[in-house]
C-alpha cells in the first residue's frame, strides 16, 4: 500500500506530490505541526504507524488528539511537515453523525459507488448485530446502536486506516464495554491499521498495541503493549502501565491517598443530623 | 428555632418525616379534568348563544349581524346554481398559480443564497430591500404594469408568497448540521451529492413551515387582489358590502376561514408525506 496525501481523492485540493514512503505503513508524519491562530497544538510531532497495529492516542483535553485525527482524515490541513496515509481511511466520529433522511442500511453505504448494494450493507450490519434494523430510520435507534451502525459505515469501505474519535465517549458503561470488543474483534477480522483516540486509560489498555500519549503538542510517550499481557482490570501489569500513561499524561494518581478513612468521614457527615 | 418560612406548622408536624410528592405534582392544573373538558367549548357556546338570542329577539340589528336564519339564506342563495363554485374556482386558480409561480422563485433564489456566497452576495440585498415594500402596496403599480386582467393579480399573490419560501429555504440551509456534511466529506461524498442527499433533504422541514406560510399569505392577498375583478371570493365581499349585505359578507369570510384551515391541513399531510423520518413514530 503506498501512502498518499490525505488531502487527496476525497477532497477538493489537489495531490501533493511528495516522497512516498517505502515502508508498509497506513500513516507516515514528519514534522507535522497544527495551530490555530498564534496557539500551537501540534508540534513537529513525528510517527509512522503499520499496517494492521491498533494504536491508542491519549491526551487531555486540548493536547492536540482531535486535531491530529482531523489532519489524517484530511479535513484540515497541516500548518507544517509532511503528511502521509492511506488511501481508504475512514472514520468515526464521537457522534454517530448519521443521515437523519436515509434509512440505516442506507447510511450504511454513504459515499460508495452505485453499484454497493443492499446486500452489501446488510452483511456488514449483520458483524455489528443490527441487521434487524436495517431499514429503520436513525432517529428510532439507540445511541449505542447508532455508534453501531457509524462503525459499519466505516468498515463497509475495508479501510487501510480507521480513525476513531473518541467513539465511545458519549455511550454508557455497559454498552462502552460490547463496545470495545467488538471492535477489537472486527479490527483483528478486517486488519485496518487503527488510531483510536481517547482520554479513557483503561480504554487505551484494554484496546491497544500501542499507546501514544500526547502532551506539550509532542508525542511524550510511545509504549508499545505485550500481546501476552494480562489486561484485565486490575492485575499488577495492568495497574503498573496505568501508573505510567497517567504520568505522561500528568495525572498522577494519588495511590497513598487513605481511601477507607475518607469513606468514614463520608458517613459520619451522612448520619449527622441536618439543621432544622 | 423560628427560622422556618411556614410558622402556622405545628410542632408535631415538623417531626413527622418529610410527605412523598409526586414528581408531577407542582405542575397539575388545580382544575379537575372533567371541568376542564366543558371549559374550551364554554365560550364559543357562550357567544353562539349571544347571537342568536341577540339577533332573534331583534337586540342586535340586521345591519350589524344577521342571524342565523338570513346567515342561511345567503348560502343557499350562494350555492344555488353554483355561484359561490364559480368564484372559489377563480380565487382558487388565481392563489394556486400565484402560490405556485412565486414558491418556486422564492425557493429556487434561496437556494442560490443559502448554497454560494457569491449568491449571497448578489441576490440576499435586493431581495432584502424589496420584502420591506408592503406587497398592497404594489398592487396600484401592477395594476399600471398588467392592466386589470389576471397578470397583477396572480404576481401580487406571488410575490407575497416568494418571501416566506425564500427566507425559509435559506435559514433551512444555514441550519443543516455541518458534522454531517464534515462526515460525508470524510467518507469521499462529492460536493453536489452531499447537497443532493444531505442539505436539500435537511432543509426540507423549513421549506414546509415556509409553503404553509406562504399558503396563508396568497389567501390573505386574495381579497386585496380581488377588489378589481368581476369573479371570485373578494369580489364576493366587496359585492356584500356595496350593497350592505352583511350576510352575504359573513359568508364570505367563513369560506376564507375554512379554505384556510383546509390548505393548512394539506399542507401538512404532503409534508408529513415527503418527511417519513421526522414522524413521531420515528422517534424514541
Amino acid at each position: 500500500m503506498t501512502p498518499v496525501h490525505p488531502n487527496s481523492g476525497h477532497t477538493d485540493q489537489p495531490v501533493v506530490e511528495g516522497a512516498v514512503d517505502p515502508s508498509d505503513a497506513a500513516v507516515s508524519l514528519r514534522g507535522v505541526s497544527q495551530s490555530f491562530g498564534n496557539r500551537s497544538v501540534l508540534d513537529d510531532v513525528h510517527l509512522t504507524i503499520p499496517t494492521g497495529q491498533f494504536v491508542a492516542l491519549l491526551g487531555r483535553s486540548g493536547s492536540g488528539k482531535t486535531a491530529l485525527l482531523r489532519i489524517l482524515s484530511g479535513l484540515d490541513p497541516a500548518s507544517a511537515g509532511e503528511v502521509r496515509v492511506a488511501q481508504r481511511r475512514t472514520m468515526v466520529f464521537q457522534e454517530p453523525r448519521l443521515i437523519p433522511s436515509q434509512r440505516v442500511w442506507r447510511n450504511v453505504l454513504l459515499g460508495l459507488n452505485a453499484r454497493s448494494r443492499r446486500t452489501d450493507a446488510l452483511a456488514c450490519l449483520a458483524e455489528v448485530g443490527l441487521a434487524d434494523h436495517a431499514d429503520d430510520w436513525p432517529a428510532l435507534l439507540s445511541g449505542g446502536e447508532a455508534q453501531r451502525v457509524a462503525l459499519a459505515r466505516a468498515l463497509i469501505r475495508e479501510p487501510q486506516l480507521l480513525l476513531l474519535d473518541e467513539p465511545f465517549a458519549a455511550l454508557d458503561a455497559l454498552t462502552r464495554v460490547s463496545m470495545h470488543r467488538l471492535i477489537r474483534r472486527l479490527c483483528a477480522l478486517h486488519g485496518p491499521a487503527t488510531l483510536l483516540v481517547t482520554h479513557d486509560v483503561d480504554e487505551a489498555i484494554a484496546l491497544a498495541d500501542r499507546v501514544l500519549v500526547l502532551a506539550d503538542s509532542r508525542i511524550g510517550l510511545d509504549l508499545r503493549l505485550d500481546p501476552a499481557l494480562d489486561r484485565s482490570q486490575g492485575s499488577s501489569q495492568q495497574v503498573a502501565i496505568r501508573r505510567t500513561l497517567l504520568h505522561a499524561l500528568g495525572a498522577d494518581e494519588q495511590t497513598d491517598l487513605p481511601l477507607a478513612s475518607t469513606q468514614t468521614e463520608l458517613e459520619r457527615h451522612r448520619g449527622e443530623p441536618s439543621p432544622p | 428555632m423560628k427560622l422556618t418560612n411556614r410558622p402556622r406548622r405545628t410542632h408535631a408536624e415538623e417531626e413527622e418525616k418529610p410527605r412523598l410528592v409526586s414528581p408531577g405534582h407542582a405542575a397539575r392544573s388545580a382544575v379537575p379534568r372533567w371541568l376542564q373538558g366543558l371549559l374550551t367549548p364554554l365560550l364559543p357556546a357562550a357567544l353562539l348563544t349571544w347571537w342568536v338570542t341577540g339577533t332573534v329577539t331583534g337586540s342586535i340589528p340586521q345591519r350589524v349581524l344577521p342571524g342565523p336564519f338570513e346567515i342561511w339564506e345567503a348560502i343557499q342563495r350562494l350555492t344555488e346554481n353554483g355561484e359561490i363554485l364559480r368564484h372559489l374556482r377563480a380565487s382558487l386558480a388565481r392563489a394556486g398559480a400565484g402560490l405556485f409561480t412565486g414558491g418556486i422563485a422564492g425557493c429556487l433564489l434561496g437556494l442560490v443564497t443559502g448554497l454560494s456566497t457569491l449568491g449571497n452576495r448578489l441576490i440576499d440585498p435586493l431581495i432584502q430591500a424589496i420584502r420591506t415594500i408592503p406587497p398592497l402596496a404594489l398592487l396600484s403599480l401592477f395594476i399600471l404594469w398588467f392592466g386589470v386582467g389576471e397578470a397583477p393579480k396572480v404576481a401580487l399573490i406571488a410575490l407575497g408568497a416568494a418571501f416566506p419560501l425564500y427566507i425559509n429555504t435559506v435559514g433551512g440551509i444555514r441550519a443543516v448540521d455541518t458534522r454531517l456534511l464534515e462526515a460525508a466529506k470524510t467518507y469521499g461524498v462529492k460536493p453536489r451529492r452531499r447537497i443532493i442527499s444531505i442539505v436539500l433533504p435537511q432543509t426540507l422541514p423549513s421549506i414546509f413551515s415556509g409553503i404553509r406560510l406562504a399558503a396563508s399569505i396568497s389567501i390573505m392577498l386574495l381579497v386585496a387582489a380581488e377588489q378589481v375583478s368581476t369573479a371570485g371570493l373578494g369580489f364576493l365581499l366587496l359585492q356584500g358590502q356595496s350593497y350592505f349585505d352583511t350576510a352575504q359578507v359573513i359568508v364570505v369570510l367563513l369560506v376564507y376561514a375554512l379554505l384556510g384551515m383546509l390548505v393548512d391541513l394539506l399542507v401538512r399531510f404532503a409534508e408529513r408525506l415527503a418527511l417519513p423520518w421526522t414522524g413521531r413514530e420515528t422517534r424514541r
